[in-house]
């Protein structure tokens, strides 16, 4: 299986770190080891002793030192060392069985072992030391690579403490905070302790690592810095170590706190960025929106002005030519009383602040009191309609779906020739029920189908027209939204358009049939 | 006796509009432009019908329509700029009559304040034979026929038909239909409404798709409208 690149890096650096930590820790266990291979020279020494000379012998001693230094550290080697030349001596320099250096040579013989066995393990050691540091470097190098990758994978500012608190536990240990500043400054969430609390809020305002000696360790906070002021602190616990490791300690937890500032700042320019996307979006709607309406308010309002001022200036009128004036003032003013009640039923349903009145509704219902109201404009066309015979209640609010209706027949009525036949469709399935309006008008173009539902978009037929508000889909879209359901524009087979309006069906089992309702004598007179 | 009509509304361009309007209809108007001056004029005035805007400065609307109902059942015809459905209803339901929305034509509005003054004249008469264009209802007998020709109702078919029929051309509310065709305890089964007015439009109407007597008005109610 596929393993993420980052998750497979956690996993080398993680066992590479115990590894390091657990070298630097001496161990007990390695002054038994020191005794047990001197006893196996001094054996194996004592042994060859007849056989060989003693600069050979002492080569065995050696041996064994210089064995246990390269895994044990200085203290164990030292005393491995002290350990075989006391053996070398004791067993093998003559007299034997005697700690006595009777000449020159047997002095120099043990003296030439002291000073070989401590140059080999001091290089040794050394060597060690530089590999440890470069272990530990790689698995810092690691860490933070780690530590940085996950962070860039936060997208939210709320979310970045928990994610950069998991690594510094892995790297420090349980105790592991970050904090981050509030607008007002102030450090957000707990630290565990008003010590603790004290050192963040000391960290913050010196801009420094503020440390003090507890019983696990050393608590340290480590400022997270970028730019003028402290974004906030990040806070562990340094275990007890030798003063070359917590400086590496110490070296990590700044590190640590630079990746956390980066990443501070990545969110805050994105969220920056972002805003400001929105703004110029908003910005650039509002205009439009503007521009739109002052066109379509003041047009009307135009008309209707003049027409008044010129029924009250003093020239003799034809009753004809007066009449039409009034009827120019009537009929622009129900269109601006269209346009405001359009615009502000968009701006309500869009606030998402609407409250839908539902109430279990038959949309057949609603569909035949709308097409009564709207009779005397659809005279002329005819209108099939398709009711199945049971057609369940959905739950609405009446208001708004008649209104969706009315937009609908309305947009048929405005958009399609005269005389051209309308089509009205119920369907009801298990989970919803649909309304479908058909027409044999011009239809609307494949690009247009999605725009036709934006504010004030008008289609390239309606455009030439007059009357509409470029908000009748709008609201329909709207009000389907509201209500869970949804609206779909579709073109016709042999011409024309089929919008398709469907809103869920209610869950709840109601009772749609008349043998479900009690009639009071439950007889037909 | 010319029926005097009393105007509560504080807009003043309004009340110009609607005092002109009422005069030339034959009416006398009083004017009040707020719940308290409505009130007193109420009580000094007697008028035959009141036109009641909802917005006033000093109270709402549904105030004056309690109060006048405490003392008197005059027609109250409600005139509203708000569109919200739930004022309409709360004020009727509160004892109003009937409601225009504005803007309204001015035809809208006297069909309005007319059906308001018969149905009052009426209900004070308990006519026993209603009759409503095609339409003719005799109580006592339960019988109804549409162009003289009888059809057969179950009871609760004729006790809806009945109320909206004394209220002809008002709107009755969803609740006070149910309350006065099913009693209290149904106010809320809006859904018994629908079936039996699907009935009653399948045998009275003469295109049930497309009614002309028995007219919804989404979210409100429903209305028996007799022909213009």
């Amino acid at each position: 299986m596929d393993e993420a690149p980052h998750s497979l890096l956690r996993r080398r650096w993680r066992s590479r770190f115990i590894a390091v930590r657990r070298g630097l820790i001496a161990e007990p266990r390695g002054y038994l080891v020191g005794a047990l291979v001197t006893a196996f020279t001094t054996t194996l020494a004592f042994n060859l002793a007849a056989h060989a000379a003693l600069a050979h012998v002492m080569l065995i001693y050696l041996l064994g030192a210089v064995l246990v230094a390269t895994r044990y550290g200085a203290a164990v080697s030292g005393f491995t060392i002290a350990a075989s030349a006391l053996c070398f001596d004791y067993f093998n320099i003559p007299p034997v069985f005697a700690f006595a250096l009777p000449d020159a040579h047997s002095v120099l013989t043990l003296g030439g072992m002291l000073l070989t066995a401590v140059v080999v393990c001091v290089l040794l050691h050394r060597l060690r030391h530089q590999r440890t540091a470069a272990r530990a470097s790689e698995a810092r190098t690691l860490a933070l690579c780690e530590l940085s990758l996950d962070l860039s994978e936060v997208s939210r500012i709320d979310e970045l403490p928990r994610v950069a608190e998991r690594h510094l536990a892995l790297l420090f240990g349980p105790y592991a905070r970050v904090l981050l500043r509030g607008p007002g400054g102030e450090l957000a969430a707990s630290t565990g302790s008003s010590v603790a609390r004290e050192l963040a809020q000391r960290a913050v305002a010196g801009r420094e690592l503020a440390m003090l000696v507890v019983d696990e360790g050393v608590l340290a906070f480590q400022p997270i810095a970028s730019g003028r002021e402290p974004l906030g602190v990040i806070g562990v616990t340094l275990a007890p170590a030798e003063p070359a490791h917590e400086h590496e300690q110490r070296v990590l937890l700044a590190a640590c706190a630079d990746r956390i500032a980066v990443a501070i700042d990545r969110l805050a320019l994105g969220a920056a960025a972002h805003r400001a996307h929105v703004e110029v979006e908003a910005e650039r709607l509002r205009n439009e929106l503007l521009s739109a309406m002052s066109h379509d308010l003041k047009t009307p309002l135009a008309s209707i002005l003049t027409a008044g001022t010129t029924l009250l200036s003093p020239n003799e009128r034809a009753d004809g030519v007066r009449r039409e004036l009034l009827e120019t003032i009537v009929e622009e003013t129900e269109r601006l009383n269209r346009l405001v009640t359009n615009l502000l039923s968009v701006t309500r349903l869009e606030s998402g602040r609407v409250h839908l009145n539902k109430t279990p509704e038959a949309l057949d219902d609603l569909v035949y009191g709308v097409l009564s109201r709207l009779s005397g404009r659809l005279e002329g066309r005819s209108v099939d309609i398709e009711v199945p015979g049971e057609l369940p209640f959905v739950l609405m609010d009446p208001v708004l779906v008649d209104q969706v209706l009315v937009n609908l027949i309305e947009n048929v009525l405005r958009y399609t020739p005269q005389g051209s036949p309308l089509g009205i469709r119920l369907l009801a399935s298990e989970r919803e029920v649909m309304l479908e309006v058909a027409d044999r008008g011009p239809g609307i173009a494949r690009e247009e189908r999605e725009r036709v539902f934006e504010k004030f978009y008008r289609g390239r037929e309606a455009r030439q027209k007059d009357g509409g508000s470029g908000l009748g889909l709008t609201i329909c879209r709207a009000v389907a939204r509201a209500h869970g359901g949804r609206i779909r524009i579709h073109p016709r087979e042999g011409g024309g358009t089929l919008v398709e309006f469907a809103l869920p069906a209610s869950g709840a089992s109601v009772a749609h049939r008349i043998s479900d309702f009690p009639d009071q004598l439950g007889v037909h007179a | 006796m010319i029926p005097a009509v009393l105007v509560i509304e504080d807009e003043l361009p309004m009340r110009r509009v609607l005092r002109s309007a009422l005069d030339g209809q034959g009416y006398r108007v009083w004017e009040a432009g707020s719940v308290e001056e409505g009130l007193s004029a109420f009580a000094s005035r007697s008028p035959q019908a009141v036109l009641l805007d909802l917005g006033l400065p000093d109270g709402e609307g549904f105030q004056v329509v309690e109060r006048i109902r405490e003392t008197s059942e005059v027609p109250i015809v409600v005139i509203s700029a708000r569109g919200e459905e739930r004022d309409q209803v709360r004020a009727l339901d509160g004892g109003a009559n009937d409601y225009v929305t504005k803007p309204f034509r001015e035809a809208e509005l006297f069909a309005r304040l007319r059906a308001a003054l018969r149905s009052a004249a009426r209900a004070t008469r308990h006519a026993e034979t209603l009759t409503i264009g095609p339409l003719r209802i005799q109580c006592f007998e339960r019988r109804v026929f549409v162009d003289e020709v009888e059809i057969a109702m179950t009871p609760t078919e004729f006790s809806l038909l009945q109320v909206l029929a004394r209220d002809a051309g008002r709107v009755i509310t969803h609740r006070q239909l149910l309350r006065q065709v099913w009693g209290p305890t149904y106010i809320d089964d809006v859904q018994y409404l629908r079936v039996f007015m699907k009935q009653l439009r399948q045998k009275l109407e003469r295109d049930p798709t497309r009614p002309q007597l028995l007219v919804t008005t989404p979210g409100v109610g429903y209305r028996l409208r007799p022909p213009e």
